[in-house]
């Protein structure tokens, strides 16, 4: 009796399993021709297991999806000369050329905060409302120097590159617009699916008259951003 | 108004991240490029460049298809689920549907010759300061090039911005090197610097004519350096004249 049952049962997975193989078997087995549902289901097993999917068509480069552009926002705290440290925030845009080489166009603004100056005098004011407004945009070309791999404990490695970035742009700070060198430096991790976090310091230069004669500022960042290529 | 700035700039932020929020979410399409190995195999590695270790090799006659490139690699499924790039000189080297190898065309020469766009930077001599420069064009032809540039220079005095529309002809047109003309015309905004007091800023008109020569470097890089002669359409009883240099790089697309 009991074998009777597991019979019946077993035929019946077994009937299962050989239908989800091939839809051709379901459609022969409608028709219940047994010989048919046999023949094309070792078929359609083969078909699936060893004969690779590939069609008869020419492929060409610009079908392949292009992902050479980095976008991304970044925050963080740069010490503007003379009136502390302040947060910056900001977004970029990259455009990596080779494996090496990448152009980026940045863009971010902080507010100054108070010189020492004006924190001993309560009632100066070296800038007033919109004049401690630090805004800039700056062009830089990247260099990936140190291309590899991090790990984080025994199984998981990310792709990480540092990297050195020189450019030239403006900024505007205490009303006017100041021509900027910046330089830096930082190391960029890739997550999962093109995800980036980038770790970065950057130094930006600029000569300032605000303190009654012209001299060199530098203004150091340091940012973390998050990123994507597109 | 400044709380509508701040607005609008929080509205643009959110509106990239979510733009990235979204392509990541983006899965693979049905429509596959699915390419088999011709040479004895091919290496696969972690990330897109020399620097990252190779991980895996799929032999000869097995089949890979191609997710994404990125500079001169393409990243690739191989039967087992290994993902990993590969470098696309390793990649010409692989047979397409119909059985050839896969056409892998990098930008050339030939590419410049047809009407293309362009976009770039430069750095500049503006009246004696740095100038910087952005600019897009469209080559219309192989001789004729309609440009957009916008420039930015900060002189001790002022900050002058211009954004000039001009119209360039090759004089040597289909030449890796060739001399060039040009005339345009634009705006310009002079900003003087707060230290300086009773001056107004200013918004005048441009007209400008030029020359350069560019040349066609590797790739998609081009190089060119050109002089031009901005005369500004004031108020005053004398146009002002302003010369510039600039030299930058552009992209071809």
């Amino acid at each position: 009796m009991a074998n009777r049952i597991q019979r019946t049962f077993l035929s019946a997975a077994l009937l299962c399993v050989v239908a989800s193989l091939s839809p051709a078997v379901a459609f022969a087995d409608a028709r219940g021709d047994t010989s048919a549902r046999e023949g094309s289901a070792r078929e359609g097993a083969a078909a699936t297991i060893l004969t690779p999917q590939v069609e008869r068509r020419r492929i060409s480069e610009s079908q392949i999806k292009g992902s050479n552009i980095e976008v991304g926002a970044f925050a963080g705290v740069i010490s503007i000369e003379d009136f502390g440290s302040s947060a910056i925030y900001g977004a970029r845009v990259a455009y990596h050329v080779s494996e090496d080489v990448f152009f980026e166009a940045a863009v971010a603004q902080a507010r100054a905060g108070d010189t020492s100056f004006e924190t001993l005098n309560p009632g100066v004011e070296l800038l007033r409302g919109s004049e401690r407004d630090f805004r800039y945009y700056d062009m830089s070309v990247g260099y990936n120097l140190l291309p590899g791999e991090a790990f984080v404990g025994g199984n998981r490695a990310y792709n990480t590159s540092f990297y050195l970035l020189g450019g030239a742009g403006s900024t505007r700070f205490a009303g006017d617009d100041n021509f900027t060198v910046s330089i830096g430096a930082g190391y960029r991790v890739i997550l999962a699916k093109g995800l980036t976090v980038r770790l970065e310091t950057r130094n930006h230069v600029f000569d300032l008259d605000v303190t009654g004669r012209n001299k060199t500022t530098q203004n150091l960042a340091w940012t973390l951003g998050l990123g994507g290529y597109f | 108004m400044r709380g509508d700035v701040r607005r609008r700039r929080v509205g643009i932020l959110g509106l990239l991240c979510a733009l990235l929020l979204a392509s990541l979410g983006q899965t693979a399409g049905a429509d596959e490029l699915v390419v088999t190995v011709a040479d004895p195999f091919i290496e696969l590695r972690t990330g897109p460049g020399r620097g990252y270790p190779v991980f895996h090799v799929v032999e000869q006659g097995q089949p890979v298809t191609l997710i994404q490139r990125r500079t001169q690699w393409v990243e690739v499924r191989a039967p087992r689920g290994h993902q990993g790039w590969v470098s696309r000189a390793q990649l010409g080297r692989t047979l397409d549907g119909t059985g050839e190898y896969l056409a892998l065309q990098e930008r050339s020469l030939s590419d410049y010759f047809r009407p293309h766009g362009e976009f770039g930077v430069g750095v500049g001599e503006l009246a004696g300061t740095t100038s910087l420069t952005v600019q897009g064009g469209w080559a219309f032809t192989d001789r004729m090039r309609l440009e957009l540039a916008w420039t930015q220079a900060n002189s001790d005095f002022a900050s002058r911005r211009l954004l000039d529309v001009s119209l360039s002809a090759l004089l040597a047109p289909r030449r890796r090197v060739s001399p060039y003309v040009l005339v345009g015309t634009g705006r310009v905004k002079v900003t003087p610097r707060t230290v300086l007091v009773n001056a107004d800023v200013r918004n005048e008109r441009s007209v400008q004519a030029g020359a350069g020569v560019r040349a066609y470097l590797t790739r998609s890089f081009i190089w060119r350096a050109e002089y031009r002669h901005y005369v500004f359409l004031t108020d005053k009883d004398d146009n002002e004249e302003l010369e510039q240099w600039r030299t930058g790089f552009s992209v071809l697309f």
